[in-house]
């Protein structure tokens, strides 16, 4: 034990560790300190961006429900709620919401789904001139036409789609499939 | 006694109803009293290349503050001010005559109610209808003379008060005002109407050339020579009879019955001086239906998903077209077909019927051969086709690598079909030789 203790005596100095430069420990520090930063900073910008999210889905829910409203009323100011034509529209949207088509089909069918968006347009055009001009019998022919024409396309849209599919069942080609956004 | 609730005779009814009615009358008369018409007309010479320019009466400007209520039908556009008087009555429809004078009318009626007859003349007077011939040889038709605008404001405090405003911006005030103009030109001019507020134009023959630029608007015409049409959301238009037409339509019901060519969606659609291709799909024509009666040449530049139906066509060329249905009646003598996603029916096939040429993917064709035709058709299975052969008279003279050719009857100058499809069902009928 003796031996031992002589031992660490004479090599004390080889058991110390070697003094650490200064500029390493801050350096260290000034990285801690960064990275917390950093971090800080991803957070804000993740619940930023959260919100913003949430924001965005927010208005788009209200308007959507705003337009369905709307919608809702103009067909009870013209009298059109017999041919339910707003159920119509939302069941065959949501029918085609659900369907698949191979990937290299989507971009045309894109021309289909694109005129659906114009004909979104022109009821507003409508339901601008309504706001503007109040109740118009002849508009109600109008959004008659209008109505018979959307329903018709979107029925237009369901039939190719099973079109495609029926031809891809055929030919059974692996080509990945992906959902019409609707 | 027991009679004492006997409902009252018929005639009493009658004549009950008849006073009604007539006291109603007399109260809607009470209002239109007091009132002025004068009719403004001008007549010019012109040439015969010359060329009428003409806005709709519903372009008139209406600026309003208050509180105002409209009744617009398809035939007036009239605009109530806070008592729910009447202050603009715009008669919507133009009506355009042609005849065989080297002549252009403007007929112009107005309707005006001041206050005093006095007034009434004098705001009459103000009123110009200014119809020359510029120096391109072109007559601009402005319905509503030297009208710029119709003002009105009111609120709780204050009743309607109204001005129309000169387009010289001289403001002169007015209790009513109702508008109709009519225009007569002559058979042989060129003729351009441009609009887009719900109004309804009906024409006359004509020989010259017609350019329509128009949203939300309805045309009947009768007999015209040479059609160019840009149309939007153009439910109703109608025409008797068409030399030819090149048409380009979004969202429009276009009907004619008897046109010697008809092309469809070569230029992009006119829109305040701009040609541009329909935004969604690029296309010169979509959601269009056509209706069509006969037709000598169908030539489709551009379509996508429009509604073609005719009863019978000549000589038939599409160039491009996606997603458009075509139901033809009967087919004379050619048909070249270059299309995606587009279905044909084709009712009947003239037995003299010369070339068909088909390339088209993703489709059902229907051709419906007439009784006693020999052919020779040409399948190039491209990818796969369901091919139903009804004629049992047509035989399969060979197979070649994915081609087969078929026959029917002994004559090789004999009309030819030839399709080239991928993923299509071909139906074909035919009777017996």
């Amino acid at each position: 034990m003796r031996e031992f203790e002589d031992y660490l005596k004479e090599n004390k100095k080889r058991f110390e560790a070697d003094q650490l430069d200064e500029s390493i420990w801050q350096g260290i520090e000034s990285q801690i300190v960064v990275k917390h930063k950093v971090s800080y900073k991803k957070l804000i910008c993740l619940l930023v961006a959260l919100i913003a999210i949430l924001l965005v889905s927010f208005i788009g829910y209200k308007n959507s429900v705003k337009a369905e409203a709307l919608e809702n009323r103009v067909i009870a100011q013209f009298d059109l709620g017999q041919y339910n034509f707003v159920q119509q529209v939302n069941y065959k949207k949501q029918k085609l919401a659900e369907e698949s088509i191979p990937v290299d089909q989507l971009e045309r069918v894109q021309i289909l789904l694109q005129q659906l968006e114009f004909m979104d347009g022109q009821f507003q055009d409508y339901t601008y001139y309504i706001e503007k001009n109040g109740y118009q019998k002849f508009i109600g022919e109008q959004i008659l036409n209008f109505y018979t024409s959307k329903i018709e396309l979107l029925d237009k849209i369901q039939d190719e789609i099973e079109k495609i599919n029926y031809y891809e069942e055929k030919i059974q080609t692996s080509t990945p499939k992906v959902n019409i956004q609707i | 006694m027991k009679k004492r609730f006997r409902p009252l005779p018929r005639k009493s009814i009658f004549r009950f109803d008849r006073i009604v009615f007539l006291t109603i009358l007399f109260i809607s008369n009470l209002s239109l009293m007091g009132q002025t018409t004068k009719v403004f007309t001008k007549e010019i010479e012109v040439a015969e290349d010359a060329t009428v320019e003409s806005n709709l009466p519903s372009s008139f400007g209406l600026k309003m503050n208050g509180t105002i209520t409209t009744n617009n039908t398809k035939d007036h556009y009239a605009l109530h001010g806070r008592s729910n008087e009447i202050r603009v009555n715009i008669i919507k429809d133009l009506n355009i005559e042609t005849w065989d004078r080297n002549f252009v009318k403007q007929e112009t009626r107005i309707t005006v109610r001041t206050g005093s007859e006095a007034d009434d003349a004098a705001l009459l007077e103000e009123f110009k209808l200014d119809l020359k011939v510029g120096a391109d040889q072109r007559i601009v038709v402005d319905c509503n003379l030297n009208m710029d605008a119709f003002h009105m404001k009111n609120h709780i405090f204050m009743d309607d008060d109204c001005y129309v405003k000169l387009s010289n911006g001289k403001r002169i005030s007015i209790n009513f005002i109702e508008i109709e103009t009519k225009l007569w030109i002559p058979k042989s001019i060129n003729l351009s109407v441009k609009g887009n507020n719900y109004a309804i134009i009906r024409l006359g023959e004509l020989i010259g050339d017609l350019r329509l630029d128009l949203e939300y608007t309805e045309v009947y015409g009768t007999k015209m020579t040479r059609l160019f049409a840009n149309l939007e959301n153009c439910y109703n238009v109608v025409f008797r009879e068409v030399a030819s037409a090149n048409i380009s339509a979004v969202n429009s019901s276009i009907e004619i019955e008897n046109i010697g060519g008809l092309t469809i969606g070569e230029s992009g659609l006119m829109k305040n001086g701009i040609t541009s291709a329909f935004v969604p799909s690029k296309a010169n024509s979509a959601l269009t239906k056509y209706k069509i009666g006969t037709v000598g040449l169908l030539m489709v530049m551009n379509s996508d998903n429009d509604a073609f139906h005719a009863n019978e066509v000549g000589h038939m060329d599409v160039k491009n077209s996606n997603y458009t249905k075509f139901d033809i009646g009967r087919l004379n003598v050619t048909a070249m077909i270059n299309a995606k996603n587009c279905d044909f029916n084709f009712a009947l096939i003239d037995k003299d019927f010369t070339n068909i040429e088909v390339e088209n993917s993703l489709c059902d064709l229907h051709l419906y051969m007439e009784e006693s035709t020999g052919y020779q058709l040409q399948l190039n299975r491209n990818e796969y086709i369901e091919f139903t052969n009804n004629d049992s008279s047509l035989h399969l003279l060979s197979n070649d690598d994915n081609i087969e050719l078929y026959q029917k009857g002994t004559d090789n100058k004999k009309g030819r079909i030839n399709i080239t499809c991928s993923r299509c069902k071909l139906l074909l009928d035919g009777e017996q030789l």
